[in-house]
């Protein structure tokens, strides 16, 4: 497998979301990943997201958000994608609203996880590149989104 | 030009990586040499040798938290950004750190 494949649960992508805020947003894919297995305590994990969010700027420009969490209450380290028909306020490097939301969820312990936080943060590394997020803005579905970092 | 450096954040997750991608990136566009180590929840990555750091021209440190090896740094002309400089500006960077190296060999 790829490491987008072992990233990215197709589950925890949401095409098109109707989010209207960032509050919103984040409780969706964090839903998205309780369901999918990967957080066990929703409420937990959100409280958690806020202090990162907290500490610095998450939206990191064009329009992509990166917020991320280290908590007891994830159980495997994920990530999971929205795309917004809306774009939503959020704190960002630029000022710009927010339409790519990839959120990641990280173990409070590396013990174990080590190569799912190896995935994660090769996974990362391609948010750096301008052609991968301008792929994953014109993703109009699940199979696009992933593609977008292939 | 050849730099190296380090990329660091709080979480040590996502912006590090992010910020090295940039980073890689912007230095080739600008036709640099660079290698970046990462400190991050994974650990150290693409580790720097003492060998690489002296033959560098510039140390880039894309920092939110206390490194480890600081003081391999030293002897180094450095700059320090947090990894949102590098991530929101990474082109600019390479600019001044071309600006400082040139100061520099002028002074």
């Amino acid at each position: 497998m790829t490491v987008v494949e072992e990233a990215l649960d197709p589950n925890a992508i949401v095409v098109n979301s109707s989010a209207k805020s960032k509050d919103e947003v984040l409780k969706e894919l964090i839903h998205q990943l309780a369901l999918a297995g990967k957080v066990s305590d929703e409420a937990g994990f959100l409280k958690d997201v806020y202090v990162r969010e907290s500490e610095g700027v998450t939206g990191i420009g064009n329009g992509v958000s990166i917020p991320h969490g280290r908590s007891v209450s994830v159980s495997e380290p994920a990530v999971a994608i929205a795309t917004l028909t809306t774009p939503v306020e959020w704190e960002s490097l630029d000022d710009e609203k927010i339409s790519i939301v990839i959120l990641f969820a990280v173990t409070d312990s590396t013990e174990g996880a080590q190569d799912h936080l190896k995935m994660l943060s090769e996974f990362a590394k391609k948010l750096g590149d301008d052609d991968v997020l301008e792929s994953l803005k014109a993703a109009q579905s699940v199979d696009e989104v992933i593609v977008a970092f292939e | 030009m050849k730099i190296v450096g380090v990329c660091a954040c709080t979480v040590g997750i996502a912006h590090t990586y992010i910020a090295q991608e940039k980073l890689e990136k912007a230095a080739e566009k600008a036709g640099y040499d660079i290698h970046l180590e990462t400190q991050g929840t994974i650990g150290t990555q693409n580790e720097l040798t003492p060998e690489d750091i002296a033959d560098a021209d510039i140390a880039i440190l894309a920092i939110d938290v206390k490194i480890k090896g600081m003081e391999r740094f030293d002897k180094i002309t450095k700059m320090t950004v947090p990894t949102d400089i590098a991530i929101k500006s990474p082109n600019k960077l390479m600019e001044k750190a071309a600006q400082v190296i040139k100061q520099r060999q002028n002074a």
